[in-house]
C-alpha cells in the first residue's frame, strides 16, 4: 500500500530532494566542524605547546627541582591546566593528576585521555589532551588541559548533524508519501474516471467536484475533449444516416423505373438484364436500409419494449430454421431452458439473433462434424444467450473490430455480404443494454450475449 | 380493381399510377389527403393506397376518420417510415397491410390483390382446394389424391398461406411475414428450404406440380392445364 505512494513521480522527486537536502547538511556540517572545532582543538594544543615550552625550558635551565616547585604553583592557580611529574620510578612528585595515564601518543605527539575529578559529592571525567617527554635521568614530564569544552562542541556538532539528516530523511520518507498519496489519490480519480468512460463507450464524463487545481485542469480539458468526440461521433455517425437517407429516394425512382420497363419489354434477353440491375438496386436499398435501422437503434430511444417470452422465442427461431440447418448437413443442437423472460423488442431481437446464425451457417466448415450450438440458460440472475459453432471462427485481434460498420476480414472478401450484419447485432443489443462478447471455440466462434433479468 | 392512390410525391404517384392501369386497374389518384379522404368518402374502392405523411392531414388521421365513418375499405399504408413502431401504429389506426418505401412494383400488386381477396373472400369455407390437394383447415389435414400427406406445423401454415391465395403470386416478404412473423428478409435463404421441402411433400411423384416459384416475384400454388 506505502510502498505504491513512493511510485508516484511527485513521492519520488521529494524523496531524491531529501537526499539531497541530506548531503548538504553533511557537507555543511564538516564545514561548521572544520570551523569550530578545529579552531578550538588548535587553540588547545598551542597552549599546550607553550606551556610545554616553557616547563621544559625551566628543567633543562635550573633542574628537576625548580620544574617540581613550577608545576606545583601553576596546579594551584589553573582549573584547566593538567600536569603531572614523575621519576624514573614513576612516582608522582609534582602535579594535579594522580598517576599518569595509561594511554599511547598518537600520531599528532599528543595523547589523549580522561581524567576523573570529584566535584563536591559528584565525579565528573572530562577528556584531555597532553604532550609527554621523558629526560635522561628518567624523570618524565606531562603537560595537557582539559578539552571538555572542545569535546563537547564536537560531540554537539556530530549530534546536531545526526538529528537533522535523520529530521530531513523521516520528513523526506513522510512528506513523500503524504504528497504521493495526495497526488495518485487525485491521479487516480481521473485515471478511474477515465477508464470508465473508455469502458463505456466514451458515455460519461469526469466528476471534477473531488478534484483542483491542475487536476482539475486536465479533468476539464479531458471532458472537452471528450465533447469534441462526442461531436464528431455523432456527425460521422449522422453522414452515413443522411447519405442512406438522400440516396434512397432516388434509388427507388431508379428500381421503379426499372420495374415498369420490364413490364413493357417483351424482349427475354433484355428482361433478363433488366432483372439483374433490380436485384442490384434492391441489394443497394437493403445496405441503405440497414444503415438507416443502425443509426435509429443507435439514436437509443427504446423502441416498443414489452416482456418477451425469450424461451419460445428462441425456440420459434429453431424451429424456423431446423430445417435449413439440417438441409446443410450441420448438426444443431440446441438446450433452451424454458420460461424465461426479458424485457425487450421482439421483432429487433429476433433479427438480431437470426443475424448471428445466419453468419454461424455461413461460416460453418463443410464436413460432417459441423454444429451449430445454441444455449439458453439463467446464471446469477442474468440470462445468457450463447452460440456455439466450429467453423471459421475469428482471430481474437478481430473480435472488436467485427462490430464496426462495412467491415470484413479478409479471408472472407470472397463471400456473400455487406459487413453490416454484426453492427446491427451490436446496435440492437446496446438499445437493450446487453452485452455480447466472442470467444475462441477452438475452432470455432462462442457469441455470449448477457441480458438482465427483469 | 378501383383504386385511391394518396400519395405526395408526384413521381412516385405517377409511377404506381401507371403500373397499376398497366395491370388493368382503374385508379383515382391525390397527391392531397384531404381530397383523398372527400374521393375515399365519395367513391367506392376496392382497395387504398396510402402514404403515411401527407400534406393537410396524414394517413393515420385519414384511416381513423374512414373507420369511424364504417367505410371498411381496406387500406394499404405505404411509407418511408421503416421502423417497427410505425408499422404496428399504422395497423393499429385501422390499416391492413403496409409496404415499406422503397417497395418493388410486383410486391404492390401481389399486396393489393391479397387485400381485395380478404375484402371479398370466395367464401368462408374450412376447405381449400387446389387440383387434387385439399387442405382442411379445421382439422389441420391436407391430401393429396385422397392420401394423407404428413406435415411439420410450419410446412401446414406455408401450404396454408399458399392455398388461401391460390393462383395468386405471394411476395417472399409476404411469406415471410405471414408464416415465420419474419419482418426482415435474413441472409440464409430460409424461404427456399421450406418451399423444396414441401414441394417434396407435395409434388413428389405427381405429373402435375402445383407448388410454383414465379421467377422474381414469388411463389404460388396453381394448377397450370398446359
Amino acid at each position: 500500500m506505502f510502498l505504491n505512494y513512493f511510485k508516484a513521480l511527485t513521492a519520488k522527486t521529494v524523496l531524491i530532494f531529501s537526499l539531497f537536502f541530506i548531503f548538504v547538511i553533511i557537507v555543511l556540517s564538516i564545514s561548521v566542524y572544520e570551523f569550530t572545532y578545529k579552531v578550538m582543538k588548535k587553540e588547545n594544543n598551542r597552549v599546550i605547546n607553550i606551556e610545554y615550552e616553557y616547563l621544559v625550558k625551566t628543567y633543562l635551565k635550573y633542574g628537576p627541582q625548580q620544574l617540581y616547585v613550577t608545576i606545583n604553583q601553576r596546579s594551584k592557580n589553573q582549573n584547566t591546566a593538567i600536569y603531572i611529574a614523575t621519576d624514573s620510578f614513576n612516582e608522582k612528585i609534582a602535579g594535579n593528576l594522580n598517576s599518569w595515564p595509561e594511554e599511547k601518543i598518537g600520531n599528532d605527539g599528543f595523547i589523549n585521555f580522561e581524567i576523573s575529578r570529584s566535584l563536591g559529592s559528584e565525579i565528573i571525567t572530562h577528556n584531555s589532551r597532553a604532550r609527554i617527554i621523558e629526560f635522561k635521568n628518567g624523570t618524565k614530564l606531562l603537560v595537557g588541559r582539559d578539552i571538555q569544552p572542545e569535546f563537547l562542541i564536537s560531540k554537539a556538532l556530530t549530534n546536531l548533524m545526526i538529528f537533522t539528516i535523520i529530521f530531513i530523511l523521516f520528513s523526506g520518507i513522510f512528506g513523500s508519501i503524504f504528497l504521493g498519496r495526495y497526488s495518485l489519490t487525485k491521479v487516480n480519480i481521473l485515471n478511474n474516471a477515465i477508464q470508465n468512460i473508455t469502458d463505456n463507450d466514451l458515455n460519461g464524463r469526469i466528476n471534477n467536484k473531488r478534484i483542483n487545481n491542475e487536476y482539475k485542469q486536465i479533468a476539464t480539458n479531458v471532458n472537452r475533449m471528450l465533447e469534441r468526440i462526442d461531436e464528431l461521433v455523432e456527425n460521422s455517425k449522422n453522414i452515413s444516416g443522411n447519405i442512406a437517407h438522400d440516396l434512397k429516394k432516388p434509388l427507388t425512382k431508379l428500381k421503379s423505373n426499372l420495374e415498369l420497363l420490364s413490364l413493357k419489354v417483351k424482349n427475354k434477353n433484355s428482361i433478363q438484364y433488366i432483372s439483374q440491375a433490380i436485384i442490384e438496386a434492391d441489394n443497394l436499398i437493403k445496405i441503405f436500409n440497414a444503415l438507416l435501422d443502425i443509426a435509429s437503434f443507435e439514436s437509443e430511444k427504446k423502441q416498443d419494449f414489452k416482456l418477451i417470452k425469450i424461451s419460445s422465442l428462441m425456440n420459434s427461431i429453431i424451429e424456423i430454421y431446423k430445417p435449413v440447418i439440417e438441409e446443410k448437413k450441420i448438426i444443431l443442437k440446441d438446450n433452451i431452458q424454458n420460461n424465461l423472460k426479458l424485457f425487450g423488442n421482439k421483432i429487433l431481437l429476433t433479427q438480431c439473433f437470426t443475424n448471428i446464425i445466419d453468419n454461424a451457417i455461413k461460416y460453418s466448415k463443410k464436413n460432417k462434424n459441423s454444429f451449430i450450438e445454441i444455449n439458453l440458460f439463467i446464471e446469477n440472475n442474468l440470462i445468457y444467450i450463447e452460440f456455439r459453432d466450429n467453423g471459421e471462427g475469428i482471430d481474437e485481434k478481430d473480435f472488436n473490430r467485427v462490430f464496426d460498420r462495412f467491415v470484413r476480414l479478409e479471408k472472407h472478401r470472397q463471400t456473400q455480404g455487406n459487413g453490416l450484419g454484426l453492427s446491427m447485432v451490436k446496435a440492437i443489443l446496446k438499445l437493450h443494454e446487453a452485452p455480447i462478447s466472442l470467444s475462441d471455440n477452438k475452432p470455432g466462434l462462442i457469441v455470449t450475449i448477457m441480458f438482465k433479468k427483469t | 380493381m378501383k383504386i385511391l392512390l394518396v400519395e405526395d410525391d408526384l413521381s412516385t404517384l405517377s409511377f404506381i399510377k401507371k403500373g397499376l392501369k398497366e395491370f388493368g386497374h382503374i385508379v383515382d389518384a391525390f397527391s392531397n389527403g384531404n381530397e383523398g379522404l372527400d374521393a375515399a368518402y365519395l367513391a367506392e374502392h376496392d382497395v387504398i393506397i396510402l402514404d403515411r405523411m401527407l400534406p393537410e392531414i396524414d394517413g393515420l388521421t385519414i384511416v381513423t376518420k374512414l373507420r369511424n365513418n364504417k367505410i371498411t375499405t381496406p387500406v394499404l399504408f405505404l411509407s418511408a417510415l421503416g421502423e417497427v413502431d410505425d408499422k404496428v401504429k399504422g395497423l393499429k389506426a385501422g390499416g391492413d397491410d403496409y409496404l415499406t418505401k422503397p417497395f418493388s412494383f410486383s410486391e404492390l400488386i401481389a399486396r393489393i390483390e391479397a387485400l381485395n381477396r380478404r375484402q371479398n373472400p370466395k367464401s368462408d369455407i374450412d376447405i381449400l382446394k387446389t387440383y387434387d390437394l385439399v387442405l382442411n383447415k379445421k382439422s389441420r389435414k391436407v391430401t393429396r389424391n385422397s392420401i394423407l400427406i404428413n406435415l411439420q406445423p410450419q410446412e401446414y401454415k406455408l401450404l396454408e398461406v399458399l392455398m388461401e391465395n391460390s393462383n395468386e403470386v405471394i411476395t417472399r416478404t409476404m411469406l415471410l411475414e405471414k408464416v415465420w412473423d419474419l419482418h426482415f428478409d435474413p441472409q440464409t435463404n430460409i424461404i427456399d428450404v421450406h418451399i423444396s421441402r414441401l414441394r417434396k411433400k407435395i409434388d413428389k411423384g405427381h405429373k402435375i406440380q402445383l407448388v410454383q416459384t414465379i421467377r422474381g416475384a414469388g411463389y404460388s400454388i396453381q394448377y397450370n392445364k398446359t
